[in-house]
């Protein structure tokens, strides 16, 4: 009875001290992740209507990332109300290949001059059904566009 | 049975083998924790360097034209190493990337040691452009550099610096007066000659200038003899290039009218005729109340004077040099002329002998023509006659 009481302590504290392992493991990940979440916006330009702008980003960093925030509104301006929109994976460069440059298409809001913002999030940390899942672990972005 | 002490002694073994158990479950927990906040630290610390790197690249970006290529010079001016990864060019009106899908074309990493430079072949990417353009060279870290704004011919650079020419006429100046034109940036414009000086030599003389600039906004500021001309809201002028490539300046002169000077011979109307007797004769000329500017008389003949009748001229004093002003008489010669007869002279000064120059018009007066005639009576004596 006690060698039975004993082993059932044993698989108690050992799934508990794993379940601990894991969730610290995944902790550590998210935080990498956000560590290494780097995105650059290179070049941006607005449509001829004004009404959206093409920007063009990379990543410099080591995780692929998930855009789920790209807007354009005039700078000094709070930012407009805006739901995340998946707007496309950009993945990192991996040298000797670092021409990855993925071209967003962002909505336009109000006059120039603009300020982009972009938020994102490591792809593996994207759930696309629950967007706001992990968005803690996102980065935030803006830059300058004059317009 | 079991005895108080068995039972108390199993109850011990029971609490140390409980706390070995959960002992056992938390050292490795704790250790593993451990060894994921030292991943995460490294990861941190690593991530800090790399921003340090990243944030200590410095690299100038340099447009030339060597040849027929359009080339960038980049050269890593920073204490570490970087790769070069990516260029664009794009118009800075319109911000739109000369490559229609964003950036240039061919381009491979290129990485660049601290002093070192290297040449980035941009020809492809600019074929055939004119405009405006600027160059963005990205690195693998995430550094962006940029050019100078450059203007493009047919997607090469013209041969000047200055792409544009803004001319500055200046009209109706003043003979004699130093004229400045000074050109200033008021943004980041360049312009080469920043000023130019001109001495006019003659009135109302206009004169051009052409200045060599990049696309700016221009003050452009006249100055006559280092003060400034007061032309109102027309000076100084402000004109933003390429829109605008001429200014003039008009100083509302009016235009001089030449006026014929005026000759006076000086000499006595009657002599007593005598054999050899000499008379001085002086002969002086008068700029007309009416001249619109002042005269320097720049030559006059030698043989200015010339004598008919009974006497002639044996010698002239010339005087030059002179300036006149108008409704003023100077003397201009100094003649001896003898009487040979009994016969009146007549002495005459053709026209054009005394030849001046406008202060401010820079234009030949001539002298009108002029003639005075002495009467020579019968008498005695000889010998000099000046009444």
């Amino acid at each position: 009875m006690s060698v039975a009481i004993g082993i059932v302590l044993m698989l108690v504290s050992h799934s508990w001290a794993a379940s601990i392992r894991a969730g610290s493991l995944d902790q550590t990940n998210k935080e990498i992740a956000q560590q290494w979440s780097l995105l650059l916006v290179e070049h941006a330009v607005l449509s001829d209507d004004g009404s959206s702008a093409t920007v063009y980003v990379s990543n410099p960093g080591k995780y692929e990332l998930v855009v789920l925030r790209c807007v354009v509104y005039p700078r000094g301006a709070p930012p407009p109300t805006f739901s995340f929109d998946e707007h496309g994976p950009v993945p990192p460069g991996v040298p000797p290949d670092m021409s990855l440059v993925v071209p967003l298409t962002c909505p336009v809001y109000g006059a120039g001059p603009f300020v982009i913002e972009l938020f994102a999030i490591p792809a593996h940390l994207y759930n696309p059904r629950e967007p706001s899942t992990n968005a803690q672990y996102g980065v935030t972005m803006k830059y300058d566009l004059e317009g | 049975m079991t005895s108080r002490g068995d039972l108390g002694f199993s109850s011990v073994v029971a609490a140390v083998f409980t706390v070995v158990i959960v002992i056992a479950a938390l050292i490795p927990t704790l250790l593993y924790t451990q060894s994921l906040y030292s991943i995460l630290s490294s990861e941190i610390n690593e991530r800090r360097r790399f921003e340090i790197e990243r944030y200590s690249e410095k690299l100038d970006v340099f447009v030339l034209q060597i040849g027929n290529e359009l080339t960038l010079k980049v050269a890593n001016t920073g204490p570490i190493s970087l790769v070069v990864v990516r260029v664009w060019a794009y118009d800075v009106g319109t911000g739109a990337t000369l490559s229609p899908d964003g950036p240039c074309h061919d381009i491979q990493p290129i990485a660049i040691n601290p002093g070192s430079e290297a040449l980035i072949d941009v020809s492809a990417c600019v074929s055939g452009y004119t405009g405006y353009v600027m160059f963005k060279v990205v690195t693998e870290r995430g550094r962006e550099f940029t050019s100078d704004v450059v203007g493009l011919r047919n997607g090469m650079l013209p041969l000047s610096p200055f792409p544009f020419t803004l001319t500055v006429s200046i009209l109706n100046m003043h003979r004699g007066k130093m004229y400045t034109v000074e050109v200033t940036p008021l943004d980041d414009g360049l312009v080469s000659p920043r000023t130019f000086t001109h001495k006019a030599t003659a009135s109302n003389e206009n004169v051009t200038v052409a200045f060599g600039t990049t696309a700016g906004t221009f003050n452009v500021t006249l100055y006559e003899n280092n003060r400034l001309v007061d032309l109102g809201d027309s000076n100084p002028q402000s004109v933003r290039v390429p829109d605008h490539t001429a200014v003039v300046f008009d100083l509302e002169r009016t235009d001089i009218t030449i006026v014929n000077l005026e000759v006076t011979i000086m000499a006595p109307r009657r002599v007593g005729y005598a054999e050899g007797r000499e008379v001085q004769v002086s002969v002086f000329v008068r700029l007309p109340s009416s001249a619109q500017e002042p005269v320097t008389i720049t030559s006059v003949q030698a043989n200015l004077l010339t004598a008919t009748g009974g006497g002639q001229v044996d010698e002239c004093s010339i005087v030059s040099g002179m300036d006149l002003y108008p409704n003023q008489m100077i003397l201009v010669a100094s003649c001896i002329v003898t009487i040979t007869s009994r016969n009146d002279v007549t002495l005459t000064v053709p026209e054009g002998a005394i030849v001046g120059t406008g202060h401010y018009s820079g234009l030949q007066y001539d002298n009108a023509g002029g003639s005075f005639t002495i009467q020579v009576r019968g008498g005695r004596g000889g010998g000099r006659d000046g009444d």
